[in-house]
């Protein structure tokens, strides 16, 4: 499909016969450069929390594997393998915290700013502001 | 000491057990007044909070398995154990990371929706819903297995029966209560497992005066094996085995239908996520209180408990809380048992109704309404198909756990579920949402593929193949792993990137920016109710942008 079949509008969606979006939308809100913060924000994060944790994981596996001698030292009276079981939980519950603490600090705002320029059929209901304009594109 | 496995019901045990079985169906008998339509039904109408949200997957996650058999391997195997509880923790990470959000924005009910959004309609829904029904009656049969040998075990109810009244009571849930039903008595379920394993661990640890150096050494000099106990290498044959199974549980979990498919039940992504950081949290706490408690069973209960664990400890948390009561015959001891006994029919109960209603979803929602139906049925046909399959689904499990008996290898099974999970569905949704060339093809051979080399080599595996009894009985050799997901997910992904390849689908791409924008920014996402009600007859696909076009 060509973009040319998308109506110039300023920030209008167009719908097709069957009332869907023009798929030519869905590129050019691709394009925007607000979109293109937010996946490259949101998927950095996300590669860099996902390669921890596996990497953690995958050393602790590869002791528990390999190195059992010393998951089995004492440690004050326990394992080191119970130490670093504990770790674990620990990390996974800190990598969490972190992604929650910077998805809302960061990427819903940057959706939110998305929507915005995307168009205002795009709104979500909860946002304010987005009847009148619909009413007035409808109106049309 | 030990349990009474034979004969003789327990009136006590049966009573606790009647309490939480009525306490369920007034939960269900709340919920059907609130459950009409689909979205009712299969998402509860997404009015979930994410915090309920996230005490529900925690239920809906941790099945018996988790209670009693990691507690269990615990008990039998030491530090060893600790590997299985981990990756079932970390497994969390990439669902959260790479799937509930988008998972919540760009799908309907069930995983297929998500594929079936740029990928050729029917045939992606079909194969998604093979995946989804694969993995959920594997699972499914494996839960009702255990489920017939702990109550027989517990209450002496024999297994027979114990396996019918599992599932008519899972089938009454999901049935007249749906979703709501079904998340309501996975939160209750796991507020009391949480309840319990505080308990249990603080019990535990009084005994050992709060100190763990103590709980550690009296569990060493209780073991056979002394200090090996405190190394890691009991529990595994070989050492590709325990790397296989811990992969397994890290990449299955994501593929898991019942448990992703409650990210639909949350009005928004914020939710979706704030959820699965809930049941992170939840779900470590637990797993924490496991490893204490599997432990502490064999500080207190010692080499002799064994016999009374049963094979594969399953029995050593309810023998531990009879000794931690006042051991066996005291009354203290009694009631203890009993209660936790009642924790572990709840904790099986929430687990199963969650499988049944995500089969459900597969076969009515996909494979009846929009491969069979095409989409021109009504959402009142839609919901009686989901009830019809959801009992046709139910009754078949029961009759497969009852034909099967306790002959089925439960852990075999369970290993099996999570494979094909890993291997056929996590390949097919990571790569439709993020692979911008993926096409119809590469998700059926990605499936197919996942699936096939589950089934044939678990087969193989050690556990499985007949007349096998050792490492060695395999015909793989030491190749033939308990849990073969090691060569099973890159085989998934290669059978999704070889059909990608051969496929001559050319618009893929085109539908993927969609997809691709939905996914990650949550606009044209399913609203929180009402959505279903507007069912516009012969449309294209399932996911019309939400916010519609204004009436004309």
């Amino acid at each position: 499909m060509s973009d040319g079949t998308a109506p110039a509008g300023d920030g209008a969606v167009p719908a097709g016969r069957d009332g869907r979006v023009d798929p030519a939308e869905w590129r050019r809100i691709e394009r925007s450069p607000e979109f293109r913060e937010l996946t490259s924000r949101r998927h950095r994060f996300i590669a860099i929390a996902a390669a921890v944790t596996f990497a953690e994981f995958a050393l602790y596996l590869g002791l528990a594997t390999y190195a059992t001698g010393f998951m089995g030292t004492l440690v004050g009276g326990v394992p080191i393998a119970w130490l670093a079981a504990m770790c674990q939980v620990f990390m996974t519950w800190a990598v969490t915290w972190l992604y929650l603490r910077q998805a809302d600090r960061v990427f819903t705002p940057l959706e939110e700013r998305v929507a915005e320029t995307a168009g205002a059929r795009f709104m979500r209901e909860a946002s304010t502001g987005a009847d009148a304009t619909t009413t007035e594109r409808s109106a049309r | 000491m030990t349990l009474v496995l034979a004969a003789g019901l327990k009136a006590l045990p049966l009573s606790i057990f009647g309490i939480v079985l009525a306490a369920t169906l007034g939960i269900t008998y709340w919920a059907s007044k609130r459950t009409s339509t689909a979205t009712e039904f299969w998402a509860a109408g997404r009015t979930v909070t994410g915090l309920q949200n996230g005490w529900a997957i925690a239920g809906d996650y941790m099945s018996a398995s988790s209670f009693l058999g990691f507690a269990g391997l615990v008990f039998l195997f030491g530090v060893d154990a600790f590997v299985s509880l981990m990756a079932a923790l970390v497994a969390f990470v990439p669902v959260m990371l790479l799937l509930a959000e988008r998972m919540r924005n760009s799908g309907k009910y069930t995983l297929a929706d998500v594929l079936a959004f740029r990928l050729r309609e029917r045939p992606a829904r079909m194969a998604a819903a093979v995946g989804t029904l694969a993995v959920v009656i594997v699972y499914l049969v494996a839960q009702m297995v255990g489920a017939g040998v702990l109550i027989q075990a517990l209450t002496g109810v024999s297994f027979a029966p114990a396996v019918v009244l599992v599932g008519v009571f899972m089938l009454a849930y999901v049935i007249f209560g749906g979703m709501l039903a079904t998340t309501w008595v996975q939160i209750i379920k796991a507020v009391i497992l949480m309840a319990a394993g505080v308990l249990l661990t603080v019990l535990v640890l009084a005994k050992v005066g709060f100190s763990p150096g103590e709980l550690f050494t009296r569990a060493a000099a209780n073991h056979e094996a002394k200090d090996g106990y405190l190394h890691p290498g009991l529990q595994f044959p070989t050492k590709l085995g325990m790397l296989s199974f811990g992969i397994a549980f890290v990449l299955g979990t994501a593929g898991l239908p019942h448990i992703l498919m409650r990210f639909f039940t949350v009005p928004n992504a914020k939710a979706a996520r704030g959820s699965v950081g809930w049941a992170v949290f939840l779900i470590g706490a637990f797993y924490l209180m496991v490893m204490v408690v599997g432990v502490g069973a064999r500080a207190i209960l010692g080499q002799a408990g064994e016999e009374a664990a049963g094979k594969g400890g399953n029995l050593a948390v309810p023998t531990l809380a009879e000794s931690l009561g006042g051991g066996a015959g005291s009354n203290g001891g009694e009631i203890f048992l009993a209660v936790i006994s009642a924790v572990a029919l709840a904790t099986i109960l929430a687990v199963v109704a969650g499988l049944v209603i995500s089969a459900s979803g597969a076969v009515a929602h996909d494979v009846w309404s929009n491969v069979i139906r095409r989409g021109h049925d009504s959402e009142g046909e839609e919901v009686w198909v989901a009830k019809i399959a959801a009992a046709a689904i139910g009754a078949l499990a029961i009759v497969l756990a009852i034909a099967g008996g306790a002959g089925f290898n439960v852990s075999a099974l369970v290993g099996l579920a999570f494979c094909i999970a890993a291997s056929a569905n996590f390949p097919a949704l990571l790569l439709a949402l993020f692979w911008p060339r993926f096409n119809t093809t590469g998700a059926i051979t990605g499936i197919i593929t996942g699936v096939v080399v589950s089934v044939v080599l678990i087969g193989l595996s050690p556990p499985v193949w007949p007349g096998a009894d050792s490492a060695t009985g395999s015909p793989l050799g030491s190749l033939g792993l308990e849990n073969p997901a090691i060569f099973c997910i890159p085989l998934g992904f290669l059978g999704c990137l070889v059909g990608t390849l051969l496929g001559r689908e050319r618009d893929t791409e085109r539908s993927y920016h969609e997809l691709f924008v939905r996914s990650e920014t949550g606009l044209g996402a399913e609203e929180v109710t009402g959505t279903a009600v507007q069912r516009r007859p012969a449309r294209q696909k399932e996911t019309a942008i939400a916010t519609q076009a204004p009436p004309r």
